[in-house]
């Protein structure tokens, strides 16, 4: 599904990536973990096509297509979803007739009709009232007003809507509290199907006690130092990221 | 010919001949030996300075005289010409219509009780003494020209205490090559009434138009005008809307103008808030595409205690596109706990734009509240990679946060004209982001 080989990038001119080989199955969960600053969230605006990150050497290869060569929005098409680790507040656009535009773009970019307005909005339904979403807060402006955890559920909601074939989740843990992190995790998990992946990006074990991944990579120096089951995120845990960078 | 001695400013193009077309014109023009001799005496002020340019103080950033042209005539509505597709239209609108400066539509029966709309050309045929206070030759070089050239314009009066449900629409058009358009209206609430006064403005052809108005707004005592205007037009538009709003004691006068389309467009506003506690609050939204200027000046005057204005202008810009927007406060001495503040918001689309703000207060009175504030920023980076990362395509991505952007002014209005205003701000004032 995902096969990221010998990635180099660079921010700002500074080398951020240098050598991330990694592949992801079809409906496989991986975690990567690792210390600040180690190009965890690097790796998903890369993957996603976010401006001012460069690659300058490597290939990403997405269900067998050039996955660099395309723009963010045909990413999304392709089926790309980045949850993201600070949502952005965007006044006078509400979340409804923001994620109908979204679904409705990326339809047509897949060459696929339109989703009708009646069937948009039952669906809408169905999937806010799974994480506790009121009508209210779809009716407001994206993300404005929002704690930190109902920005959280708006990213779920959003990856709910798009289903997308890999989703990636920048520390989507961050800033939540645990009765937020069980909810969102539990929106992740139903989410979880045999065509869908998960690429969770995260510093701590805590988020993996409730997406349980595959595979779980170290993350450091802009390279893979480390994988392994489960297990290796108890690891981590245990014994600090030195430790296990160290070693590798 | 030669250029009199007597101008120390050179003649643009369209100054030159003005007198000449006046002359040609001037037995054509409506109303009597008064209102001729006003005529006149506005075109003699309008000769003496000429078109607006960037050397008069007021127009520095709106240098109109070099950018129109010579050669401009009058023209005549053209019977079955299709009207241009205008949006808005509330069902239960009274409507009023002007082509080419020529009222051409006026409700005929079923006006409610206390509404009066007439055109200026009828009421000019009669004796109308009671129009001369709105007739005036006055400061302003653009006023002059309108009240010698006027062809018509519309009246509408509002009795005492009458308040009308239905909103008036009063579209006006100008659509021939090379015309020039002079109305002059006339809006009076008397003591207590209330109107709901919608304008949509089309113009543009393929060769140049000039199209002007001077509207007089008279509010009396706790009068309230619900007043939405939406300037629309070509490239080749040159359309310019000048207001005089007298507010009475209480009266309350609210206003949402919109401008997108017109390769030059200029709203001047001055308001005289003359009654204790008396109210104005507008918002302006504006487009400046690429080649387009679109201006908002007002000036406001404070002249009685615990009055209040309230400027909030919110403009887009992009390509050479230029934005203006000047609001000018003055607070007389009598004036006392004057509650002023007016807000100018800019977002350049492109780096060769251009968007110029200019506040200015000028406060006698020791015990008010004025307070100004203007910024200019782009559109937001990581917005717009939001949007992007969730599969919308970049071009339909600006045009979604500028559609947001004019969400704080279409607010304003009632839910069932919401829907038609921001599809107008769609096709009228997103299309100046470069698109489509």
């Amino acid at each position: 599904m995902l096969e990221i080989r010998n990635l180099h990038a660079t921010v700002g001119g500074k080398a951020i990536l240098k050598g991330l080989t990694l592949s992801i199955g079809e409906g496989e969960v991986h975690a990567i973990m690792g210390p600040n600053g180690s190009g965890k969230s690097t790796l998903s605006y890369v993957l996603s096509g976010k401006a001012g990150y460069d690659v300058t050497e490597g290939s990403v290869t997405f269900r067998g297509e050039d996955l660099l060569a395309r723009k963010t929005e045909e990413r999304a098409a392709a089926g790309i979803f980045l949850a993201m680790q600070y949502p952005v507040e965007i006044p006078g656009v509400t979340t409804i007739n923001f994620l109908r535009a979204a679904v409705n773009a990326q339809a047509k970019l897949r060459g696929e009709p339109e989703i009708e307005a009646v069937a948009f909005l039952k669906r809408m339904r169905e999937e806010r009232e799974k994480l506790f979403m009121s009508d209210e807060m779809i009716k407001r402006p994206v993300n404005v007003g929002f704690s930190g955890g109902e920005k959280k559920r708006n990213e779920v909601l959003q990856m709910a809507m798009l289903k997308p074939r890999l989703a990636i989740l920048d520390e989507t843990d961050s800033g939540l509290d645990i009765d937020a992190l069980k909810l969102v995790a539990g929106g992740v998990n139903a989410l979880r199907a045999p065509d869908r992946s998960f690429l969770v990006i995260t510093h701590y074990q805590r988020l993996l006690g409730y997406i349980r991944p595959d595979h779980v990579h170290v993350l450091a120096g802009g390279r893979i130092v480390k994988s392994g089951g489960p297990e290796l995120a108890l690891e981590l845990e245990a014994q600090g990221y030195d430790s296990v960078v160290k070693v590798a | 010919m030669a250029v009199p001695a007597r101008q120390s400013r050179s003649l643009s193009a369209f100054d030159g001949g003005v007198e000449a077309l006046f002359a040609s014109l001037q037995g054509s023009l409506p109303g009597s030996e008064w209102m001729q001799k006003l005529r006149v005496d506005a075109l003699a002020r309008f000769v003496q300075v000429g078109l607006p340019h960037r050397r008069v103080e007021w127009w520095k950033y709106t240098d109109l005289a070099p950018r129109v042209d010579a050669g401009l005539v009058t023209a005549k509505p053209t019977p079955g010409t299709a009207r241009p597709r205008i949006a808005l239209s509330p069902a239960n609108a009274i409507e009023v219509e002007q082509s080419e400066g020529v009222v051409t539509r006026l409700p005929q029966t079923g006006l409610p009780d206390g509404l009066e709309v007439m055109a200026l050309r009828d009421a000019l045929a009669v004796p109308s003494l009671w129009l001369r206070p709105s007739l005036q030759p006055g400061a302003g070089a653009i006023e002059n020209l309108n009240l010698a050239f006027a062809t018509d314009g519309v009246l509408i009066r509002v009795g005492r205490g009458c308040k009308i449900a239905q909103p008036i629409t009063l579209r006006s058009w100008l659509s021939t090559p090379g015309a020039m358009a002079h109305v002059r209206n006339v809006v009076e609430l008397e003591e207590g009434a209330e109107l709901t006064l919608i304008e949509i403005d089309h113009a543009g052809a393929d060769r140049q138009t000039f199209a002007t108005s001077r509207t007089s707004f008279e509010l009396a005592a706790s009068a309230k005008l619900h007043h939405i205007r939406i300037i629309e037009g070509a490239a080749s538009a040159i359309t310019i809307r000048s207001d005089a709003i007298e507010l009475g004691v209480d009266a309350d006068y609210r206003g949402l103008m919109l401008t997108g389309g017109p390769g030059l467009s200029r709203q001047d506003m001055t308001v005289r808030l003359n009654g204790e506690g008396a109210r104005y609050d507008v918002a302006c939204g504006y487009a400046a595409g690429n080649g387009q200027l679109a201006d908002v000046s007002q000036e406001v005057l404070h002249a009685a205690p615990r009055t209040v204005s309230r400027i909030l202008a919110k403009g887009i810009a992009s390509g050479t596109g230029h934005g203006v927007v000047q609001g000018r406060v003055h607070v007389t001495k009598d004036a006392q706990q004057t509650d002023s503040h007016q807000l100018a918001r800019g977002l350049m689309l492109t780096p060769g734009a251009e968007i110029d703000h200019r506040p200015e207060l000028e406060i006698y009175a020791d015990d008010v509240k004025c307070g100004h504030g203007a910024a200019v920023g782009a559109l937001d980076d990581a917005q717009l990679f939001y949007l992007q990362s969730r599969g919308i395509p970049a071009e339909e991505a600006r045009n979604l946060l500028v559609g947001a952007y004019f969400a704080e002014l279409t607010a304003r209005v009632p839910d069932d004209l919401r829907d038609d205003l921001e599809v107008w701000i769609g096709a009228n004032m997103t299309r100046a982001a470069g698109l489509p």
